[in-house]
């Protein structure tokens, strides 16, 4: 059957070569069945390991590999795909862009239904390269921007790359199901370093705000799907026995983000901070699935349940993450402006826009009743049944800042003051997209049993997501951050640009890039004067012997110096013989010291 | 001898001085210590039939088994451009292109790789090199040597130049699988890989360079252009070369679905399986300096124009880009049209910087060069030749397009596309 034999990536990607020399309309339209199409295949795709080939002549690679995760990442990635071209056609994103946008998607659906870890690296390296192409293709101040993300993900990449060597060199098989994870020891930490970087690990995380907010609207929905859900899909992958460090990593990510996100203005910038803190959830959540980690049940179900809540909050965070992004691109694409100071009272000029945000920054930040308070609460949950307080406030407290900077963001846009002159509200490509995601968005949150039947482990954990507890704290949550953004809305207003990592270490590869280059090239420049001046010298000696004895002689006492024959060449040149003499002494004392020299040397 | 004419073909003065120094490194440098080393090894061997020298030199006193050794080494590492006996190849790219191919990319210095990998594989060995400690030697070289020439190169401006440091640096690798089948074959395992690896990277290397030779050759001949800071948006006179020699740069470092990876992967895979990882750290550390040196090219050619660009990054700009600085100093209009650098300004510090590397070749000479060097897009911007080939001759497009191709099908059916398998044949002989 054909589902078993065509991987969905290449279904995307023969849509993005196609999309990009078919005419606009037809590209598009085409973009949108290809993707769609994956996410019906994803759907009716059966379980097992697909397309087995053999690489480079002996690794036993499986290109298509169908399990619940995989499943799970194809159709959600197929369908925003889809979505996300809609809403491309809508916001006059050119061909070009579409086609880079779809091989992007593309990449990453061959990283997700990967069965091996030569072709999830494989992929992963062509997903750093496409990203980059579809951040490049907006030129200006995205270019720069593109290569900082270039060389990142390039160091993130190789050290995947250096982490699946040692793996296999100490395995023997590049298969996932050869061996749980990547090997324990080095290979682990450059994984998760390595991985790290695509899932935004604090101190390597500076790309995302960086490089997200500066590409097309259009393109900006993509970037923020692709590249940090197949990041966590990797992380799951190489450590699905979980490890309680990266479990706090999540934590920290969790708040570190959010309050971040709370400081800026940029709207673009806000939300790629939020995705840092978002996808802490799912690393935390990650991080916890394993029957070591913490307090175990005898059932091992709440590892079970972390790893559960982790994918769901994959698939929820792709959801309500691309519509916050579309509606934010919605306010650029109407009104030019990307900054909160310049923006406000937008909520009566834009219903569609507005109504849908709302939706989807209650789903974020976990409200009852939207699709993120299921997810977040089982991560949070799994935290606490594994009695790990310290994570359980971490993840919380992110929960406090989510709330908080999207307070912010929708009071600053679209409630407080006016916008002054007219505004139109979302054109009806974009509210096509907007509305059907923000339906999902509302769909999983009030039916979360939906959710749970796409998710792995299926019964092998109990979760009620409705119970008093679980909706006090959803709750509780959203009125301290009320409370708390009644008393700081004046200094997070114009707060200005807040310097990251990156302002540090952007400097440290750059002027240290700088004295290292220019150090090295000058240094063998000197070596290679020093050489051809040397080649220079010996040849002059050849060419004038006589010379080059009377020049040396010069240094030497004044009893050895040569003596020549009177009849010196008229132009002033050397001698044509010189005559050596010394005395007995001076010849006894040369000999010795040859002797000895040849004595040394023999022995 | 054969490619001296042709290195000095152009006839100036920084082409003589040029082939002088590539005759004095090649002839007397590399071919005197080979006769030497050759002769060594008759006299400890008795022989100097290949694989029937191993088993004399095993039983020579190892001091001079390893003096015989180094001479070889040192020979043959002159035309494979080991540090510090390169200089010659990248004075050597004054000659014509096609040339520059043949000696960069192809034949020369593969050559000289090809001695190293006779000398490895069969006049000691891999298991003698081991033993006598000379493998991890050659490697450390070569580990140097790919470093280094990466740095240097993310200077230069003139593109064939930075070419040719990318060949020195790609040739290491080569040398660098052959150095490890030493401690390999000590350790037991890995020897077969890093072979593979060591060989694959050879036609592999050869596919890409030859394509990113031929991009600059085609290049040069269509629009007068020399230098990397005259290419801004060079992408719309010249999108299939451009785009042949953006997958050819994508190999260089290493990315999926191109040769260059498949080498990469067996040489990695085989010096952690060797037990010496801390070269596939230098592996994977040359692949994101390829990325620093060569992607800008791309996105200057494709991403940027001949008006709105922002000088390359490390070696001349400010902080983030001209773009970079202005977007952020004004948020609400990303593009800006203020910060534009004076094109010419970048060009004239490009190659005050490029001759400082370039001080043996004669520097009158560089500097008339420059004055009668039409290069660039022109006031205008470049033209658009659309994706039809309108942008040259299909005599040099064709070939272009061919190798890039063989290097993409080399990175997906290394085995299929026979040059794999033969080098198995290679790997069991060794192993046998």
């Amino acid at each position: 059957m054909v589902l078993d034999v065509v991987p969905p990536a290449t279904l995307v990607l023969v849509a993005a070569a196609l999309a990009a020399v078919l005419p606009w309309r037809l590209g598009h339209a085409l973009g949108v069945a290809a993707t769609g199409g994956v996410a019906a295949m994803a759907w009716l795709a059966p379980a097992g390991a697909h397309l087995q080939v053999t690489l480079f002549g002996e690794f036993e690679a499986i290109l298509y590999n169908v399990d619940d995760f995989s499943r799970l990442m194809g159709l959600i990635f197929g369908f925003i795909g889809a979505v996300a071209v809609v809403y491309s056609y809508a916001s006059d994103a050119d061909s070009h862009q579409t086609a880079f946008a779809l091989s992007y998607v593309g990449t990453s659906l061959g990283a997700v239904y990967a069965g091996d870890w030569l072709t999830l690296i494989f992929f992963w390296e062509l997903m750093a390269v496409t990203s980059t192409l579809l951040v490049w293709h907006y030129g200006g101040a995205a270019v720069r921007a593109g290569f900082r993300y270039a060389v990142l993900h390039g160091i993130g990449g190789s050290l995947l790359l250096a982490a699946i060597v040692w793996h296999y060199a100490e395995v023997g098989e590049v298969a996932f199901d050869a061996y749980p994870g990547i090997v324990a020891g080095v290979p682990a930490a450059m994984a998760a370093v390595g991985i790290g970087v695509n899932v935004g690990f604090v101190g390597l995380h500076a790309w995302l705000p960086d490089t997200y907010p500066r590409p097309h609207i259009a393109a900006s929905v993509f970037l923020c799907v692709f590249t940090t859900k197949t990041g966590v899909y990797g992380m799951f992958r190489a450590f699905p026995e979980g490890h309680l460090w990266i479990a706090y990593m999540g934590g920290a990510m969790a708040v570190f983000g959010a309050f971040t996100a709370l400081l800026q203005s940029d709207m673009r910038r806000l939300l790629s901070y939020h995705i840092q803190s978002q996808v802490g959830y799912m690393v935390a959540g990650v991080g916890l699935g394993g029957l070591a980690i913490g307090h175990a049940s005898e059932t091992g179900e709440y590892a079970a349940l972390a790893t559960a809540g982790a994918f769901g909050h994959v698939f929820n965070h792709i959801l309500y993450k691309a519509l916050l992004f579309m509606t934010v691109g919605v306010i650029i694409y109407r009104t030019g402006r990307e900054s909160l100071d310049n923006l406000g009272g937008l909520g009566k000029h834009m219903p569609i826009t507005a109504i849908t945000f709302g939706i989807a920054a209650l789903s974020i930040a976990g409200f009852p009743g939207f699709n993120g308070f299921v997810s977040k609460g089982m991560i949070i949950g799994a935290a606490e049944k594994k009695h790990l307080e310290a994570l359980w406030y971490l993840l919380v407290l992110g929960g406090v800042g989510t709330f908080l900077s999207f307070i912010k963001l929708g009071y600053f846009a679209f409630l407080e003051g006016n916008y002054g002159g007219m505004v139109r509200d979302a054109n009806r490509g974009q509210s096509v997209a907007l509305v059907s995601v923000a339906g999902l968005c509302v769909l999983f949150g009030v039916w979360p049993n939906l959710l749970f039947e796409l998710l792995p482990f299926q019964g092998e954990y109990h979760y009620t997501t409705f119970t008093g507890p679980h909706i006090a704290e959803g709750v509780g949550l959203a009125l301290i951050a009320l409370v708390a953004f009644a008393v700081l809305k004046g200094p997070l207003h114009h707060v200005g640009r807040v310097p990251d990592v990156d302002y540090l270490y952007n400097r440290g590869f750059f002027y240290g890039g700088r004295v290292l280059v220019v150090g090295v090239t000058e240094l063998f420049a000197a070596v290679d004067r020093f050489a051809v001046r040397l080649v220079r010298v010996c040849y002059w000696v050849g060419a004038n012997p006589t010379l080059a004895v009377l020049r040396a002689s010069r240094h030497l006492p004044q009893s050895l110096r040569p003596t020549w024959s009177g009849e010196h060449p008229a132009d002033g040149g050397a001698p044509s013989r010189l005559y050596i003499r010394a005395g007995i002494g001076t010849s006894i004392l040369l000999l010795t010291a040859v002797l000895t020299l040849m004595l040394f040397l023999a022995l | 001898m054969a490619t001296y004419p042709l290195v000095a073909h152009d006839e100036t003065d920084e082409a003589r001085a040029a082939g002088r120094k590539y005759l004095a490194y090649t002839f007397f440098g590399g071919g005197v210590l080979v006769l030497a080393g050759t002769a060594l090894v008759f006299v400890l061997a008795g022989t100097t039939t290949f694989g029937e020298t191993a088993a004399g030199l095993a039983s020579a006193d190892p001091t001079l088994a390893r003096a015989a050794f180094a001479i070889l080494a040192a020979g043959f590492g002159v035309k494979a451009a080991l540090m510090p006996l390169h200089s010659w190849l990248p004075d050597a790219m004054v000659a014509p292109t096609p040339v520059s191919g043949l000696l960069h990319a192809v034949a020369v210095v593969k050559s000289g790789v090809f001695g190293i990998a006779r000398v490895v594989l069969e006049v000691f060995e891999p298991e003698l090199v081991g033993e006598l400690g000379v493998g991890i030697v050659l490697a450390a070289v070569a580990a140097f040597t790919l470093t280094a020439a990466s740095i240097i190169a993310l200077r230069a401006d003139r593109l064939k130049r930075r070419l040719a440091y990318s060949t020195v640096s790609q040739l290491s690798y080569i040398v660098l699988g052959l150095g490890l089948a030493g401690p390999a074959a000590v350790a037991g395992v890995g020897l077969d890989t890093v072979v593979r690896g060591g060989l694959l990277h050879i036609p592999a290397h050869a596919f890409m360079k030859l394509t990113l030779f031929f991009c600059a050759g085609i290049i040069h001949v269509e629009t007068h252009t020399d230098y990397i800071s005259e290419m801004n948006g060079i992408g719309k006179r010249m999108p299939l070369t451009m785009t042949a020699f953006a997958v050819a740069a994508a190999g260089m470092a290493g990315i999926p679905l191109v040769a260059g990876f498949v080498s990469k992967w067996f040489l990695l895979v085989g010096s952690v399986e060797a037990g010496q990882a801390v070269f596939a750290v230098v592996l994977v550390l040359s692949g994101v300096l390829n990325i620093a040196y060569f992607w800008p090219i791309v996105y200057g050619a494709f991403f940027e124009s001949h008006a709105a660009t922002d000088g390359k990054p490390l070696v001349e700009g400010p902080l983030g880009g001209y773009l970079g600085r202005s977007a952020t100093a004004d948020d609400s209009e990303a593009i800006a049209d203020g910060g534009e650098p004076a094109p010419g300004e970048n060009a004239r510090d490009n190659e005050d910087a490029e001759s400082h590397d370039n001080e043996d070749a004669d520097h009158t000479h560089h500097d008339h060069e420059h004055d009668d060097h039409h290069g660039g897009s022109g006031p205008g911007g470049w033209d658009r030749a659309g994706w039809t080939g309108g942008e040259g001759s299909w005599l040099m497009l064709g070939p272009i397009l061919a190798i890039a191709a063989g290097s993409i099908v080399l990175g997906i059916l290394p085995y299929e596309a026979a040059f794999l398998e033969l080098i198995e044949l290679v790997a069991e002989g060794v192993s046998a």
